[in-house]
């Protein structure tokens, strides 16, 4: 006899299942797996994990596991808000079910969930877009759509390090990231805009130099390689100049402000709050070019692996949810102070300073970024704008080969 | 110059004469047979010692005496197993021993107490090793340091001690594990003059009252000649007996022999076997020339 | 006594006077760069832009630029700007560091999930102190058997030589890979920036106890593990903990890197974001923190230095 039990939310992956005494359950419990989906609804929600067990042996699983429960699980289960599971159980039991097939669920989803019962994990860093997630874990929103999701705090380039490790779930980049982090290894999925630059990378230019065309035969420093040298290249390429037209100097992002005012460059190619801190150090410098002047240059993501989007599809679709109710929040002129509040805590800055921050970038809701989610060349569509950073990376030897755009970007739970 | 004349070192008393012919009949205790020792030295190979023979006999007190780099630290660091022998061997009660260990009994100069126990548990630590149990290991202690007479000092560290209660702690460590023989290396050397003295009869009381043979390094002439029976006399380069003296003094001994003839006799004659005459070479002259003014007020101390 | 004499201990009185002066003399260099105007400034506060179209309230601009403007608009009869001398934005003046200070710790956080300055202060603490405990119970043991023992020594010091070149963040994505994201990956960070020191420091204080100690031992009757146990961990036991106490500090200096692996916490990660931020008063208020608790914690292991070793003290 086989049995088809519901464990809360969480796939139990396919290598804990072959945890259990026999190898062909785990065949077994492949092709019960989508099967199992239809089997049973409780509280109108859909069985998110299916497990298989030969009833005999796990019997004997409970025997053995019985002691343990008692001790340990039981209490866990009831106070970790998990009750669902144990709400699943008794339903089991009203539902006048052989009492000892019952118990034997209940050793199972015991097991189960006492082997495997972890939420999400989403790394996220300080960039607006991103911190705009910060009003979402501030007010609960996860718990309110039934979503387990952690998301932790990173400096940017170690949230990449994270994912690339196998540590997180999901991670916070911009487009053009996900391509380098994908091709240095990690794969994985864009499956949200959160928002595009709009106006926080900047080329600051020295005083005198007001246009893109002054530039020529200037020199300029930018982090070569990174987003800010797209920029350059973008706006170059608008004023019919090319790379070849200035000089660059690579300049580590947070040291633009410096190097502009020592005057050793022209200009300099910078995101916030470097953009910023050049234009108060420098008096007289402006910023002749943003990524306002180009919206979609970049875009800001979540990307999450391929596993666990295969694994978790629906919880990230309730992630997605969340995000349209943490940007609604945002946008609502009722909360936004308070949401500003928010952000501005999270990196440690007062509202005042952080504001500017937030106008310079476009946080989109679901139905604003779907627009954006269309197939299409240029920046006006994530396809185009990966594309277009893809050629990029591969001209400057970020990476060698170019990368297979599509299997990058999967937003079909934004529509 | 007013010369002394002093009799033959060799001359003894009859009763001294007897003591030794009854010390020569007792058992001995450590036998030396051959032993050489080389180092290998920046130019070349060293010998240290070269064909030492030597017999202790029980409860002898023999001193080794010897110029500076003769060897003497070498011969009793080899004696006490601390540093290998090339060749040659050290018997123990004619037991060959190649090991340090706790029935040869070491002083230092430099005293070596453990600095982080006190004086009670520096003369138990060799006890507690010997497998004595924690009670009988203090009660004998205490034993100890009433003999050396530090009772009072018993749970003092040995930093809070003078020089030469250090040393006493360091020879009641070393007795109190009863070895067959106390090897000292010249264990009164950092002591002041005064206490050297009377380090010197504390010795010899402990030497006469506890069953104990001794083997004394030392520099100092008088110290060899006061305290033994025997004087083993080292010359170096390489390191090897030239005499091997009987001391005329009688037993016991005190103080007041300083200035008998017998001791002043063997007393020079080590000075003369170890500082030979002519021996002092040019390096050891000052070459200085007159640079006080003749009309300064002290124009010449004489 | 004179305040200068060649190797004489001072007298107690003059002695917290010149302690005392340690910290006042750099407060006042600090308070006259800040306080005295004529002393450094090399900037100008703008408070009215008057006619310099690019100016604003509050923008910091070189006194240059300021008297080349100033000039200009009066040459042309418009409004000249006005403004106060100031220093550059990384010299707070001592009394917004202060400020800053009483801030961080009075100050509730705004969000539910931040952390008061003191438990970030503390979950710094608990890196550290895992970090070097754990280096301790290794590198301990290892460098005193490598102290006493040649093939010990032969066995593990070559590699450790080696090893210790290599800076420890360079670790920090393996330690992330193998550790997962929270405190372990900080504490390896810790640990390997202090255990290959530490094993070379204990070596080199084990290779220094007096050999004539050990040679005591042995006419002692002491065997090797009675040596060890005895004689060498004793003996060492004072310079031990003066090591223990110089290399905790090295622990501290690779707290900044650690706290920048896996996910963002701690004392210094507030350093680090207030730093790129530009908000130098609470970077240096923390630094101030992290001065103070680093000052207490070696007072702390001095006075029972001092406890412990009471031979070393008379």
């Amino acid at each position: 006899m086989f049995v088809l039990v519901e464990v809360k939310r969480q796939i139990v992956n396919l290598h804990q299942i072959n945890a259990f005494p026999s190898p062909h359950w785990t065949k077994k419990a492949r092709n019960y797996l989508k099967v199992g989906q239809n089997l049973f609804h409780f509280e109108n929600r859909t069985p998110r994990c299916v497990a298989i067990l030969d009833s005999k042996v796990s019997l004997m699983a409970y025997f053995q596991y019985q002691a343990y429960w008692h001790a340990k699980c039981l209490q866990p289960i009831v106070t970790d808000n998990k009750t669902h599971v144990i709400y699943s159980s008794r339903v089991l039991l009203e539902l006048n079910m052989n009492r000892r097939l019952a118990i034997t669920l209940i050793a199972l989803l015991t097991l189960v969930s006492c082997a495997k019962e972890e939420p999400l994990k989403v790394g996220y860093s300080d960039w607006p877009g991103w911190v705009t997630w910060e009003i979402a874990i501030e007010k609960n929103m996860f718990a309110k759509v039934g979503v387990n999701v952690e998301f932790e705090w990173f400096d940017y380039v170690a949230s990449m390090d994270a994912f690339a490790a196998g540590q997180l779930d999901a991670v916070a980049m911009t487009n053009g990231d996900a391509l380098v982090t994908g091709a240095t290894g990690a794969q994985n999925v864009m499956i949200l805009i959160n928002d595009y630059s709009n106006g926080n990378d900047m080329i600051v230019a020295a005083p005198g130099i007001s246009t893109i065309d002054e530039l020529k035969g200037k020199k300029v420093g930018v982090e070569i390689g990174f987003v800010g040298h797209l920029l350059l290249l973008n706006a170059l390429e608008k004023s019919g100049l090319s790379e070849s037209d200035v000089e660059l100097v690579n300049v580590p992002t947070n040291e633009t402000p410096q190097v502009l005012a020592s005057g050793e460059v022209d200009a300099i190619v910078a995101w916030q709050p470097n953009s910023g801190q050049s234009l108060n150090l420098v008096p007289g410098s402006t910023a002749i070019y943003t990524s306002a002047d180009e919206p979609g240059l970049i875009y800001d993501v979540l990307a999450v692996s391929p596993t666990s989007f295969a694994q978790n599809r629906k919880s990230w679709a309730k992630v997605i949810e969340v995000w349209d109710m943490a940007v609604a929040f945002l946008n609502n002129p009722e909360t936004r102070e308070e949401a500003i509040s928010i952000m501005a805590a999270r990196v440690g800055l007062s509202s005042e300073e952080y504001k500017g921050f937030i106008e310079g970038t476009k946080i989109m809701s679901v139905s604003e970024a779907s627009v954006f989610a269309e197939r299409g060349d240029g920046f006006t569509s994530i396809y185009g704008s990966t594309k277009i950073a893809d050629d990029f990376n591969v001209a400057n030897e970020v990476y060698n080969e170019a990368q297979p755009i599509d299997s990058y970007i999967d937003l079909s739970l934004m529509q | 110059m007013i010369r002394l004349k002093l009799p033959d070192y060799k001359y003894q008393t009859e009763k001294v004469k007897e003591r030794f012919s009854r010390l020569k009949r007792r058992s001995i205790t450590m036998e030396v047979r051959n032993l050489t020792k080389k180092f290998q030295g920046i130019d070349g190979p060293v010998t240290a010692l070269k064909n030492i023979n030597l017999k202790v006999h029980k409860r002898e007190f023999v001193c080794v005496i010897g110029p500076s780099g003769c060897g003497k630290s070498t011969l009793i660091r080899t004696l006490a197993g601390l540093e290998e022998a090339t060749s040659g061997e050290i018997l123990l009660d004619d037991k060959v021993v190649t090991k340090p260990g706790p029935e040869r009994g070491m002083v230092y100069q430099e005293y070596t107490l453990f600095p982080w126990l006190t004086v009670k548990k520096n003369i138990m630590f060799g006890l507690l090793e010997s497998g004595a149990t924690r009670s009988n290991a203090e009660s004998e202690a205490r034993q100890w340091t009433s003999l050396v007479g530090l009772e009072k000092f018993e749970n003092h560290y040995p930093s809070q001690l003078s020089g030469g209660m250090k040393q006493r702690v360091a020879i009641a460590r070393a007795l109190a594990n009863q070895p067959k023989i106390l090897l000292m290396d010249e264990p009164f050397g950092a002591l002041d003059a005064q206490t050297r003295a009377k380090m010197q009869v504390y010795l010899m009381e402990i030497w006469k009252n506890i069953d104990i043979t001794i083997l004394f390094i030392t520099h100092d002439l008088n110290e060899a000649v006061y305290l033994a029976d025997r004087v083993v006399v080292l010359k170096a380069n390489p390191g090897e007996i030239q005499e091997i003296i009987e001391v005329p003094v009688p037993q016991p001994r005190n103080p007041s022999q300083f200035i008998t003839p017998e001791f002043l006799a063997t007393k020079h004659h080590i000075e003369t076997l170890i500082h030979p005459k002519g021996e002092l070479k040019e390096v050891d002259n000052l070459n200085l020339v007159r640079m006080v003014n003749v009309k300064s007020d002290i124009g010449d101390v004489f | 006594m004179p305040f200068l004499a060649v190797r004489k201990p001072l007298s107690k009185e003059k002695r917290s006077l010149v302690a005392i002066l340690s910290f006042a003399i750099p407060l006042m260099i600090w308070s006259a760069v800040s306080y005295l105007p004529f002393v450094w400034h090399p900037l100008i506060k703008v408070t009215d832009a008057g006619s310099v179209d690019y100016f604003k309230a509050n923008m910091l601009v070189p006194r240059e630029t300021f008297e080349f403007e100033a000039e200009k608009s009066v040459s042309a009869g418009l409004d000249p700007p006005s403004g106060l001398p100031a220093n550059p934005l990384y010299l707070p003046a001592p009394h917004e560091v202060g400020k800053a200070l009483y801030t961080a710790f009075a100050t509730e956080p705004r969000r539910q999930s931040e952390k008061w300055l003191h438990e970030s202060l503390w979950s710094s603490i608990q890196v550290i102190f895992w970090g070097f405990i754990l280096s301790s119970m290794l590198g301990i043991p290892i460098g005193i058997l490598a102290g006493t023992f040649d093939f010990f020594s032969k066995l593990f010091e070559p590699f450790i030589e080696f090893f210790r070149y290599l800076p420890a963040p360079a670790f920090g994505a393996l330690a992330v890979a193998i550790l997962g994201i929270y405190q372990a990956p900080k504490i390896a960070i810790i640990f390997i920036g202090t255990f290959f020191q530490q094993v070379l420091v204990v070596a080199n204080t084990t290779r220094k106890l007096d050999p004539a100690l050990l040679e005591a031992g042995q006419t002692l009757g002491a065997n090797n593990r009675s040596l060890l146990l005895k004689v060498v961990i004793p003996g060492i036991l004072p310079d031990l903990y003066r090591d223990t106490r110089i290399l905790l500090g090295w622990a501290w200096t690779y707290l900044i890197v650690a706290e920048l692996i896996g996910t963002s916490s701690g004392i210094t990660w507030f350093i680090t974001q207030q730093a790129r931020y530009k908000n130098f008063d609470n970077v240096y208020a923390a630094i101030i923190i992290i001065g103070v608790l680093g000052l207490f914690i070696d007072f702390l292991l001095a006075y029972f230095g001092r406890r412990f070793f009471p031979w070393k003290t008379t």
